[in-house]
This record gives C-alpha cells, sequence and structure tokens, in this order.
C-alpha cells in the first residue's frame, strides 16, 4: 500500500465517518504507513531499525518506534524528497534556541484531521449541520504567523466555522487589548454564543488586564473558551483550576464549557477535553479515531496499568509525511473513554540545585 | 474546595520570638557562637553522631536517594568542614579588616530548596555566625535536615537553639509568605523563576541573597592516570544522582580526537559502573523520568544517524553521551555525562560561553600544570567559582566562595569604625 492510497483512505476516514473507530482499519494503516516511512525517512529508518523495529519484525501498532518530539528540532522527519517540502511548522522559541520543525509535502491531510477534532471538542452542536459560529482568536494569524501550527489552525476553523465576526487578537506579538473588548462588547449585545480560542499565557494577559481595568464581563449563555499550551515565561503560572476560576469570574464562562487542547507542532492531529459533547461526565481527552494514546513507563517503554501515570506516547495516521509515532516528555494518566495529561504544579521545587539542560536552552508549540 | 489555614500566624509568632532571642545572641561573644557552630559541624563530620544516623535514617525517604549514596555524599561533603575550618571562615570573612565591624541583621528568614542536606545546614549556620536568628522555610524535598540540626544545636546550646526556628507553609500561602520575607535579611534557594519571586517580594531597606540553580563541568586532558581521572568523574556524577550544581553535566575530553574515544567511553563506562554499584542510583520522579527518556531517545537518534554522537548507558543507571560537537547541550541529569571531543582548552571556552553565566564549578584533571593553570582560569573567567580535582568536586570547602559571593558576607551588615 503506497503513501498516496494510504492518504486516500484516511481522508475519506476523516472527512466522511470522522466518529468512526474502526480498529482493524488503524492497525492496516498504521502498519502500512510504517513501513512508508521506515523506508523513506532516513533517520527514523535507522533508528527504528536499532530498535528491532523493522516493518517485519512489527506485527502491531503498539510495536513501532516512537520518536521523541525533540529529535524534531534536531534533523528534518521527513518521508519524502527535501525538495516537495510545501510548509513548515515550527515550535515556539527565540532564535538562540533550536526549534522542533515539522516538515510537510501536503496541508490536505492535516486540515482534513483537525477540523473533526475541533468541531467535536469546541462546536459539538454545529456537527451535522452548516452552522458558524463567532471565533475570537487570542493568537496571531496564519499571515502574520506562517510557521506557527496553532494559527494554521485556527485558519482553517475560520474559514470552515467562524462567523463573519470571527478575528485574531494578536497582532505583531501583543494581544490587542481594546479591539477584543470591543469585540467581546459586541458579543454580549448580540447575545449569540462565541467561541473565544487561544493560548493560555494570552488568557492570562488578557485577565490580568481586566483585574487591573477592574471589569468583568458575562459573555452570552453557552460561550465556550478553547484554551491550549502552557505559561512557562510569558505569564505568570497558575494551575488549570485557577486559570478556569479566573475565566469564570472576568468572563463569565464556567469551567465546564472551558475546553482544553492537547497538541504540538509535531503532530497533525490534536485532543480536546470532552466537557462539551459529553456534558456532565469527568474531563478527560477525546482521541480521535485516526490516532492512538499510549501512556508508557518512561524507562521501559512498557504500557502503564491502567490509571498510572506515564508518558504520552501517540500514533497518528495524519503524521504521513514525517512520522507516526512520537513520544511526548509530558506526563498522563489513561482514564474511562480517553487520558489526561499531567502539567507541572506552578511553584512545585526542584530536588536538586542543578540546572536541567531545557531550563537553560528553552522547549515550546508555536 | 476547602481552603487550607494560612500559616501567617505561627510565621508571625516564629519572628517574633526569634526576634527576642536575637537580642540575646546579639550579646554573646562571637567566638562562644562560633564555637557551638563548629562543635554541630564536627557532630554532622561524624557517621556516628546521633544526628548523622538520623539523617541516614531519614533522608532516603524523604529525599528519594539510596541510603548508601546518600551516606558517601554526607561523608564527602561534610569532610572538609571542620570546626576549625568554619572558625578560620569567619575570621577570613568577618574579622579580617582592622577596624571593620560584621554584624548579622535582626532577622534572617531563610528559603531552603531542593533535597541536599549540605547547602541546607550552611545557610542554616551563616546567618548565626553573625549573630543573627534565622527563621527557616524548609523545603518539600527536605522537610528533615533542618529540624534534625536545629534539634541538635538546641541540645549543643539552648540559648543558640533558641535562635533557629524552621516552619513549613506551601507555597500557594500568600500571606505566610508575606510575612515570612518581612524579615530584614532573606535567602532564597531555588530555581532562577522562584528566586527571583522571592527577590521581587523584597523591599531596597532588606537586604536580598538569591542562590539560583547552576551547572559544573568537567576538563580532562591526556596526561596522568586515565583509570583515577574516570573514577573521580563517575563519584562526582554519582553523589546526589548529578543534582547537585557541583555536579558535572559535560565533560570536555580535551586534546582528545573523535576518533580516540573508544579507549576513553571505555575507560568512563567502566568507572560509572562501579560507581552504580557502589552508589546506586535513587528514585527518580516520573517528570524526571520522561525529560530523561526523551532526552536519551532523541540522542539515540542522533546516534543512529551518524558518526557524530555515541550513547554507552545501562538502563536508568547512568549514559554517557558522547558528542563530536563541543557545543554545549546541557544534561537532563540523573547521571547522564555529556563528553565532548574537544582539539584545546579554547574550545572548552567558546562551548562554555552562552551558558557561562549559569557556571558554578569544574574539575579538571590529567592536565600538566601549566595547562591545567591555564583550563582552570579560564573557567574563572567564565564565571565558576571554584575549580578542584577531579573527584573532589563535592567536597567543597566551607569557605568554598559560592557564587562568588563569599559565604557569611552576602549576609553581614559591614560598618567601619574610625579610631578617632
Amino acid at each position: 500500500m503506497d503513501r498516496s492510497a494510504i492518504e486516500r483512505e484516511l481522508l475519506h476516514w476523516m472527512r466522511a465517518e470522522p466518529d468512526r473507530h474502526d480498529p482493524d482499519r488503524f492497525e492496516r494503516l498504521a502498519l502500512a504507513l510504517y513501513e512508508h516511512q521506515f523506508e523513506n525517512c532516513e533517520p527514523y529508518g535507522r533508528f527504528a531499525a536499532g530498535r528491532g523495529g523493522r516493518p517485519s519484525q512489527i506485527g502491531t501498532w503498539r510495536e513501532i518506534p516512537p520518536v521523541p518530539t525533540g529529535a524534531f528540532k534536531e534533523m528534518p522527519l521527513r518521508s519524502f524528497h527535501a525538495l516537495a517540502t510545501k510548509h513548515i511548522f515550527r515550535t515556539s522559541g527565540t532564535s538562540a534556541e533550536k526549534r522542533g520543525t515539522l516538515y510537510l509535502d501536503t496541508l490536505e491531510l492535516y486540515e482534513a484531521s483537525l477540523l473533526p477534532s475541533f468541531e467535536v471538542g469546541v462546536l459539538p452542536e454545529l456537527l451535522g449541520t452548516r452552522g458558524r459560529m463567532p471565533i475570537l482568536v487570542l493568537a496571531a494569524s496564519p499571515e502574520e504567523a506562517d510557521d506557527s501550527s496553532l494559527s494554521h489552525m485556527f485558519g482553517v476553523v475560520l474559514r470552515a466555522r467562524g462567523a463573519a465576526s470571527s478575528d485574531y487578537f494578536v497582532r505583531r506579538g501583543r494581544l490587542e487589548l481594546a479591539s477584543l473588548a470591543l469585540a467581546l462588547e459586541r458579543a454580549i449585545a448580540e447575545g449569540a454564543p462565541i467561541a473565544l480560542c487561544g493560548t493560555a499565557f494570552a488568557f492570562v494577559h488578557l485577565l490580568d488586564a481586566m483585574t487591573q481595568a477592574g471589569r468583568e464581563l458575562a459573555l452570552p449563555a453557552g460561550s465556550r473558551i478553547l484554551e491550549t499550551g502552557g505559561f512557562k515565561g510569558r505569564a505568570r503560572e497558575l494551575t488549570r483550576e485557577e486559570l478556569y476560576a479566573e475565566l469564570h469570574e472576568r468572563l463569565g464562562v464556567p469551567p465546564e464549557q472551558i475546553v482544553n487542547q492537547y497538541g504540538m507542532t509535531e503532530l497533525g492531529s490534536q485532543f480536546y477535553d470532552n466537557v462539551l459533547i459529553q456534558p456532565g461526565a469527568a474531563r478527560h481527552k477525546l482521541v480521535p479515531p485516526w490516532t492512538r494514546v499510549r501512556i508508557v513507563d518512561p524507562e521501559t517503554g512498557r504500557d502503564m496499568p491502567g490509571g498510572e501515570v506515564g508518558i504520552v506516547q501517540i500514533v497518528d495516521l495524519a503524521n504521513t509525511g514525517s512520522v507516526l509515532a512520537v513520544q511526548t516528555a509530558d506526563l498522563g494518566r489513561e482514564l474511562p473513554g480517553g487520558f489526561e495529561v499531567l502539567g507541572r504544579s506552578p511553584g512545585a521545587e526542584e530536588r536538586g540545585c542543578s540546572i536541567a539542560a531545557d531550563e537553560m536552552l528553552g522547549a515550546g508549540r508555536s | 474546595m476547602p481552603v487550607a489555614a494560612s500559616a501567617e500566624r505561627e510565621v508571625r509568632a516564629a519572628a517574633a520570638r526569634l526576634r527576642e532571642a536575637g537580642a540575646a545572641l546579639r550579646r554573646r561573644p562571637r567566638g562562644e557562637v562560633v564555637a557551638a557552630l563548629g562543635a554541630l559541624l564536627e557532630v554532622l563530620r561524624d557517621p556516628a553522631s546521633a544526628l548523622r544516623l538520623r539523617l541516614a535514617a531519614e533522608l532516603p525517604t524523604a529525599t528519594g536517594f539510596a541510603p548508601a549514596t546518600l551516606a558517601a555524599g554526607l561523608d564527602a561533603g561534610f569532610a572538609p568542614w571542620t570546626a576549625d575550618a568554619f572558625a578560620q571562615l569567619v575570621e577570613r570573612e568577618l574579622e579580617s579588616v582592622p577596624g571593620r565591624s560584621a554584624s548579622g541583621f535582626p532577622l534572617t528568614a531563610v528559603v531552603l530548596g531542593g533535597a541536599i542536606p549540605m547547602p541546607s545546614v550552611l545557610q542554616l549556620l551563616a546567618p548565626l555566625a553573625l549573630q543573627s536568628p534565622v527563621l527557616v522555610r524548609s523545603g518539600s524535598h527536605d522537610p528533615v535536615t533542618a529540624r534534625a540540626v536545629a534539634s541538635e544545636l538546641a541540645r549543643i546550646d539552648p540559648a543558640l537553639g533558641r535562635c533557629l526556628e524552621v516552619i513549613a507553609f506551601t507555597h500557594s500561602d500568600g500571606a505566610a509568605l508575606a510575612a515570612f520575607t518581612e524579615a530584614d535579611c532573606v535567602v532564597a534557594t531555588g530555581s532562577d523563576d522562584s528566586v527571583a519571586a522571592f527577590a521581587a517580594r523584597t523591599r531596597a531597606w532588606q537586604r536580598f541573597a538569591g542562590y539560583g540553580h547552576r551547572f559544573s563541568i568537567a576538563a580532562l586532558g591526556r596526561d596522568g592516570d586515565l583509570a583515577a581521572a574516570c573514577s573521580g568523574i563517575a563519584r562526582d556524577v554519582a553523589f546526589w544522582d548529578q543534582l547537585g550544581c557541583l555536579s558535572p553535566v559535560a565533560l570536555y575530553a580535551v586534546g582528545w580526537r573523535w576518533e580516540e574515544r573508544a579507549a576513553l567511553l571505555l575507560e568512563l563506562e567502566s568507572a560509572f559502573a562501579q560507581s552504580a554499584t557502589r552508589w546506586p542510583i535513587g528514585r527518580v520522579a516520573a517528570a524526571d523520568a520522561a525529560r530523561r527518556a526523551n532526552e536519551l531517545a532523541t540522542f539515540e537518534m542522533r546516534a543512529a544517524g551518524g558518526d557524530d554522537a555515541e550513547l554507552r548507558r545501562d538502563g536508568a543507571n547512568w549514559a554517557l553521551l558522547a558528542e563530536r560537537d563541543p557545543g554545549f547541550r546541557g544534561s537532563p541529569l540523573f547521571r547522564t555525562l555529556r563528553v565532548h571531543f574537544v582539539p584545546d582548552a579554547s574550545a572548552v571556552e567558546a562551548s562554555l560561553a552562552p551558558v557561562a553565566r549559569h557556571l558554578a564549578s569544574a574539575g579538571v584533571g590529567g592536565f600538566r600544570p601549566a595547562a591545567h593553570a591555564e583550563i582552570s582560569r579560564q573557567c574563572a573567567l567564565l564565571g565558576a567559582s571554584r575549580c578542584c580535582a577531579l573527584g573532589e568536586m563535592q567536597s567543597p570547602p566551607i569557605d568554598w566562595c559560592h557564587d562568588g559571593q563569599g559565604v557569611l558576607l552576602p549576609l553581614a551588615r559591614l560598618a567601619d569604625l574610625a579610631e578617632k
């Protein structure tokens, strides 16, 4: 099965049957894609062979050797010729830092993957309709940040589902508070729900500005917030519970209407909290049918028993042009129906006084 | 959600008691106080003392270090900290300038961080040597050392013991933190972010001394006993599981060609294997294990991709990351040593320059005297506040000029007293 056949089948899956969980199809496509990447992505092939992972030795998607996210900073991981590169996404960071890079020779699958997951996680009431909603984005537009996977995602979402009043409110790296305030006031006056989306640190900047101005708003009933990413070095740090409590207090959006997205530049697919599509259920991340999430022991790579903490490994069939199996440095645990990602507590102490490499040299998603 | 009661009242009460005890402390001859603190250090140096036995019994569970490794680390760390050495430190830093008076503040608040006992002990003793009472917030990773030391001090010198109180409260207890940082002198240890957060809480009239996280390196030449040098490096890495700022995170093999790496790696492997047996690695938290696993797997990919990197490891016990490229990359710690093959000392300097502001110390070995002096001088110019022999990195003298500041002086009020 060649890559174009794999992509055709995936596109059909994502567009026509995005909610269909089909373990057999996943297994078949994962193994075929792995074989393709083993042969065509040289550094991955060598690494996988070294781990005893030749395609002939692999019987299930669980055995596909995962690439650490750090490797995206070190070498181009492409399963196609470099000259065919159409788009590049990079993780956030300064010019002095190494940034993770995802090379793409097509955006079709990338975009086909992100949209249904976003709809399920953030706009579930629009599923099966052609409806739109005002989507206000606390991030730069894709035109301004063309190497940001997050901005690109919002661009696709706004084109497909954004009402006319949808807009971006980060320009030249700054949150445009005045125009955002006007847009929020207009939404309140109109009384129709909106989706307010952005990075967690942008929300902290918004909250700080509202606190300083002594402002509180009550967004229309049914409004929801999507937040993603961390705070480190970009805003004051707080727990998700604290962030959600402040968002509730300042914007009138209750925690059960606030969705966290777990995504990274290195992946084509994203993972959303279930709070809107499964109201009342315990919060967890939903797993799109064309992805699998494993929680593994960092030392042995073996699956952790259900509910125990380990590192998050993801197999994402949307990553046809790079590598489908990715090992993150994030901790998580399996939950019924999905998984959760565990963040580091703000203020948590280190055990030693030596500075670890990533503290000195930086990390992040853009 | 229930809100935990603030420890503010407890902090304020302790501060008031300490200020009162401080008045009596300042009336005592300094020599008497220094002698009592020296006696305490001698107890800490004695592995058979009740205090050391308590640390040996309680710290492994509290801190995660393996018992044998912890015991060896305490032996190595406290060995040079004699009562005489402490008295000399006091004399040198506080009494060596004629006509200059050095005293402590009415109250010093010390925020301890991390799980390594030695810096905690020194931070308790330093203000007391200046006759300043000390309010200590113990760290979450070591709730044992400060309390054990306080108990022992109270036994040795009850009046001095009343000048040291240990308190614990959470990072989120803003009221307690505010009361705590009202002390005249505040000392904080931790990540750069947390030190900056404490600094932001203090006002211009307060003294603030911050000790951020740092790293050390080792430099190895081609002269001398290679096996002994590698044993020393393995020991420096093994103690405190490389979490202390005095453990090397990178080894620069100076004058070694990349093509010669097999001989050096073989010797290092042997030394690391022996040290792992003698001083086993302790508990590794899930987040640290995740970070280390990601880093090692990334390195494994680089190694698989060419001839510029080579990985030697023994599971989670240790790892050697041989790099052809001299560029500094740091380490995910937990006995992960990056080995850079560089042509000369200037390559070491160039490699460290971008991160030199975090450099704490350098272990140096395998050089002829002139080259040894030159590489030590370069490390000092980059910012290292200590250069020492390989294998001795974890045994700094008590008067080591920590962060280039001295031990007592950052906490002292100096006054020049003219005779007429």
